[in-house]
């Protein structure tokens, strides 16, 4: 996949898998790498990004497992810019659906 | 890879930033392996699916180095721009300003032979139908039918026509050179202020 595509549905992903709870570095990770094929790697200079320009932000928290974790909240212009991006992606994803459509039909 | 290994290939590629900088996203790393093992992935694999080290590292230098430099105003920084406005007025003055110049002087010189070839033209027809009306002063329509008919109007209208279209021409030509010289001039800016 085309990799400025892919970077662009993954910021997508993860701002919407953090939306409904606070998560862990390795639970969004994990999340992603299970549907795409990824090096994983990269998703933390993603949500590094995402949190300088402030749509996250983090804290530590102890894990009943062990040493304390780093959690990702969502902020409040991180759920505006997440309701652009979703709506980005379905009126694109659509489009292509349509198109799709069209192409192989006849 | 083991996870040791991993982490000091990391580090030594993010060597450029500063160390709390560097501590931060090796901190990401390092926790990541840590859960993965908890929950139980052999090391090798958990740091295999993370990628390669130096993929990472790029990643994460080019988030950061831009908004550092922008902000940056150090002793090194300033001499780099002094440097560089330096030697860019020097090629400016010597390898970019003759050309420039030779270019806006045809410029001119095509503003001036189109105006002419417009204005001439009316001035000789000006001066046909005076004559004409000199010889026929009674007769009003004469002038203009002697200029219309006379054999002078076919090469003064085609002069016109050329000079009008000289000028469009030369229009267009300035319009890009504009262009050109405006993203010369911002080229010059960037390269002063930082290059990027």
């Amino acid at each position: 996949m085309n990799v400025q595509f892919k970077k662009g549905v993954l910021e997508l992903c993860v701002l919407v898998l953090a939306s409904g709870r606070d998560r862990y570095g390795y639970e969004l990770v994990h999340s992603l790498s299970e549907k795409f094929s990824m090096a994983e790697g990269t998703v933390y200079p993603l949500l590094r990004r995402l949190t300088n320009d402030g749509y996250f932000t983090t804290y530590l928290k102890e894990s009943t497992e062990g040493p304390p974790r780093k959690y990702y909240r969502l902020t409040n212009s991180g759920q505006r810019y997440m309701h652009e991006l979703v709506d980005d992606w379905i009126h694109f994803s659509s489009g292509v659906n349509q198109i799709i459509e069209e192409g192989m039909s006849g | 890879m083991t996870k040791e290994e991993f982490m000091r290939s990391l580090g030594s590629h993010l060597k450029s930033l500063s160390a709390k900088e560097r501590a931060d996203m090796l901190y990401d790393y390092e926790e990541h392996l840590r859960v993965a093992m908890e929950q139980g992935l052999p090391e090798e694999e958990a740091v295999a699916s993370l990628g390669s080290p130096g993929v990472i590292a790029k990643e994460l230098l080019a988030d950061c180095e831009v908004p550092e430099a922008d902000k940056d105003t150090s002793v090194r920084n300033v001499s780099r721009a002094v440097l560089a406005t330096i030697a860019l007025g020097l090629f400016n003055f010597i390898v970019v300003l003759g050309p420039v110049l030779g270019i806006f002087g045809i410029l001119v010189g095509m503003y001036c032979t189109s105006v002419a070839l417009v204005i001439g033209p009316l001035v000789a027809a000006i001066g046909l139908a005076f004559a004409g009306a000199g010889t026929a002063f009674l007769n009003v329509f004469a002038p203009l039918a002697s200029l219309w008919t006379g054999t002078a109007v076919f090469p003064l209208l085609l002069a016109v026509g050329l000079g009008l279209l000289l000028l469009a021409f030369t229009l267009w030509v300035t319009k890009w050179l504009v262009r050109g010289l405006v993203a010369y001039v911002n080229w010059n800016v960037s390269i002063i202020k930082g290059g990027r």
